[in-house]
């Protein structure tokens, strides 16, 4: 669903002089019949990756992310509520994967490679807004 | 509609019942507890290279991704 906002966001990320990218260890979006997937339809957000026009970067097996400090593991409660709601994040990630995900996150790199801001939190049902990374990344430009 | 506001309704309708969304409440916050977000890289450090492919097999390295200009790099759980 976030992919969806940014790509709203993403020609002005380019008129600014930016880029934008992301990364995300599954292998493939999930089936259109997937329920989750039908949930974000009927939100008019669906399918997934029609009209991206950004890069979407597989992490197989977390790797990048673990480099990034950002991957958790799974309480036996949350794996039974994901594997109930048809979420086999193994089966999903690819079968090199483990049952991890990496935190929701998004950082700012200059053309240094230094991290010039970070939104990262351990709940991952929060998510910075487009506009706000889009105000970051004007003050990267700026600088 | 803000993100925001799109993921609660998405929220909503995963977290039908409370039993779910006591579970799911109480695994933010163990996530929290483990200290992830302390170890996660910070503001200041370098971030470090990959090189990766799309679904069409494109390869991209961070390094191409940021050479001309600032890159707003995302991290997603998952693709829906």
């Amino acid at each position: 669903m976030e992919q969806f906002a940014l790509q709203e966001s993403y020609p002005e990320i380019r008129q600014i002089g930016a880029q934008l990218a992301a990364i995300t260890p599954a292998k493939q979006p999930l089936s259109a019949e997937h329920p989750l997937a039908q949930v974000a339809a009927q939100m008019g957000v669906g399918p997934v990756g029609e009209g991206r026009t950004f890069p979407v970067l597989w992490d197989e097996g977390n790797r990048i992310a673990d480099a990034f400090g950002l991957t958790h593991d799974f309480s036996d409660a949350t794996r039974g509520l994901y594997m109930a709601a048809e979420l086999d994040i193994e089966a999903i990630n690819g079968a090199e994967a483990v049952w991890t995900l990496p935190l929701a996150s998004t950082y700012i790199i200059d053309k240094a490679g230094m991290i010039r801001h970070v939104v990262v939190t351990a709940d991952w049902r929060v998510r910075p807004e487009p506009h706000d990374t889009l105000e970051r990344l004007k003050q990267a430009v700026a600088d | 509609m803000a993100l925001q506001q799109k993921l609660d309704g998405f929220r909503a309708n995963f977290e039908t019942d409370i039993r779910r969304k006591t579970i799911l409440d109480n695994e933010a916050l163990r996530v929290k507890h483990t200290g992830v977000e302390e170890h996660a890289l910070k503001r200041g450090q370098r971030a470090p290279d990959f090189e990766l492919s799309d679904m069409a097999g494109n390869q991209a390295s961070l390094a191409q991704l940021r050479a001309e200009r600032p890159l707003a790099l995302i991290f997603y759980r998952g693709l829906w």
